[in-house]
């Protein structure tokens, strides 16, 4: 079986590609041979992580991804800042 | 040379990122957060070298995996634990698993070799390019799609069944 993604633009939508995911048991059915089709890479992607698979990376990355950025990191930039001053 | 106001803007903004980023490859908040300190500090010190106009967040990605990587080899002198990968994060306080389908897909993400792992994070949820996640890892962008495409497999032995009905769950 071939699936292939026409994908437009941003290359970071692409797990929300709509393909539908017919037997995710058979390991193998998304390795098509068509994947190392050369050329056009920038704009053909594999569909190389099915949706589900893709989705919950997504929700374990996003979790952190979107959370406030604690307090530590801007105090750090400050004294990283800081001390370049003191530096000159 | 001082570091400019726009280096300093993109990483503040950057640091989100980094932290997933950081948490995903070693699967602990803490030490995420140790990672991405690290980082800034040595992209700051390196700010010089970065030629502005270019992506920020991937060289700020290289700079994380190199100093994961690093980390990895020191400890391996101490205490190898192959099992630590975010199981030690899963009773974290405050960071309770309320999504019991998220721990089967840690637990299959902490089987993968570290190649693979990180690949699929990148390219999977990251939204690297192939591209910009083969430069991040200094590989070929076919050894990057080899990579993500074997961790593909794997995940989905893994998981089998279980990811088709819960992404019908979550959608």
């Amino acid at each position: 079986m071939t699936v292939e993604i026409r994908q437009p633009a941003l290359q970071a939508s692409w797990v929300h590609a709509t393909h539908k995911i017919t037997s995710i048991n058979n390991g193998r059915t998304y390795m098509s041979d068509q994947s190392k089709k050369s050329g056009d890479k920038q704009c053909r992607i594999d569909p190389v992580v099915p949706e589900a698979i893709g989705r919950q990376l997504k929700r374990i990355y996003d979790r952190v991804a979107d959370e406030p950025v604690p307090d530590r990191f801007s105090a750090l930039l400050d004294q990283l800042a800081k001390q370049e001053q003191g530096k000159k | 040379m001082s570091v400019p106001n726009q280096f300093r803007e993109d990483l503040l903004e950057a640091i989100p990122s980094l932290r997933a980023f950081g948490y995903s490859l070693c699967g602990n908040a803490t030490r995420a957060d140790d990672l991405v300190q690290e980082t800034m500090v040595k992209a700051w010190a390196n700010a010089a070298s970065f030629q502005p106009g270019t992506n920020q967040r991937a060289w700020l990605f290289t700079i994380l995996r190199n100093e994961f990587y690093s980390q990895m080899r020191k400890k391996k002198r101490e205490v190898e634990d192959p099992d630590g990968y975010f199981e030690a994060s899963l009773f974290e306080k405050g960071r309770q698993e309320s999504h019991l389908e998220l721990q089967d897909m840690k637990r299959a993400l902490a089987t993968l070799p570290d190649d693979q792992r990180e690949a699929i994070i990148l390219v999977g949820a990251s939204g690297m390019s192939y591209e910009e996640a083969a430069n991040i890892c200094d590989v070929a962008t076919g050894t990057m799609k080899s990579r993500v495409s074997r961790a593909r497999s794997r995940l989905e032995e893994l998981l089998g069944d279980t990811s088709t009905e819960l992404s019908q769950a979550v959608g």
